[in-house]
């Protein structure tokens, strides 16, 4: 799993790519805590070149969706395709993550 | 760390190294590496490996493998990762992550074996465990309008399988079934007759 991150007109854009999964989480974690503790009005999670996501991705996500709401933030899913998008549509985050 | 996951063939709880097993075991082996040989059918596929969270890619990819294998047999043509395939390596996957981070926890870890077989238009999944137990029939439907953030997975295996049952002793086994319902559209037509779902008739 590879990741980046960056900031532009109050954007704030994390890439992730390859495997979201249990084994890659605690690589990820603490950007997604920074990009919390930023307080960014709006976050867009690029998943265009994930290719496989477990539950333990998708709750970092939804983590994230929630802690940014609470200060009113927003956060946004583009990109998603194939096994992962099989998964949000499962657990029915399309409706809520989904730019 | 490959060093350390053992692949191993048998036929029917024969136990014999035949041909057969020999020739599916480097079929496998093969579609590991990304180059798909041949099919064959009537064994059973056995990946072994520890179960630590680290070795969950192992399991996945002999999943992932089977599975192009079984859409072969089942439709006639190599086909590339579809629908089945991404079920089956999603459940595959949660079900591995529940024996590495819960099954195994506060314990020395053992070994995870996942026994695949291909049946004309079915998949059977068997992954045995020695950890603790639990029974995924007796998991909470998670609320999903509360957006959880765990207590996913067992709702995930159960959606995506058409079949799952458990035993739990020693070892802890989760048996799971996948039919294979319809071939992946972009597959060019080929020879034979086909049933009213798409599937190959030889």
């Amino acid at each position: 799993m590879d990741f980046s991150t960056d900031r532009a007109d109050g954007v704030a854009t994390l890439r992730i790519e390859g495997e979201l999964d249990a084994v890659s989480i605690p690589d990820v974690r603490p950007t997604i805590d920074a990009l919390i503790a930023e307080h960014h009005p709006r976050i867009v999670v690029d998943l265009s070149r994930l290719r496989l996501i477990d539950s333990s991705g998708v709750g970092a996500l939804v983590f994230l969706y929630k802690k940014a709401k609470e200060y009113g933030g927003v956060v946004t899913v583009q990109g998603l395709r194939d096994q992962p998008l099989s998964i949000f549509k499962l657990l029915r985050l399309d409706r809520v993550l989904l730019a | 760390m490959s060093d350390k996951v053992a692949m191993m063939m048998s036929q029917a709880d024969a136990g014999n190294d035949s041909p057969e097993q020999q020739a599916l075991m480097q079929v496998v082996v093969d579609l590991m590496r990304g180059n798909i040989v041949t099919v064959l059918l009537g064994a059973t596929v056995c990946v072994e490996a520890p179960g630590e969270i680290a070795y969950r890619h192992v399991i996945l990819r002999a999943a992932a493998a089977v599975c192009k294998l079984a859409i072969t047999r089942a439709c006639g043509r190599r086909a590339p990762a579809d629908g089945f395939s991404h079920q089956v390596v999603s459940a595959v996957g949660e079900a591995f992550n529940n024996i590495a981070l819960h099954s195994y926890r506060g314990r020395p870890s053992d070994i995870v074996r996942l026994r695949m077989t291909i049946e004309p238009t079915v998949l059977h999944l068997i992954m045995e465990d020695y950890g603790a137990g639990f029974d995924p029939h007796t998991a909470r439907v998670p609320d999903l309008e509360a957006l959880p953030e765990s207590g996913l997975g067992i709702f995930i295996i159960r959606s995506l399988m058409d079949e799952v049952t458990y035993q739990q002793g020693r070892p802890n086994v989760l048996s799971l079934s996948k039919r294979i319902r319809e071939c992946p559209s972009e597959l060019p037509r080929v020879s034979g007759k086909r049933t009213k779902n798409g599937l190959l008739n030889r």
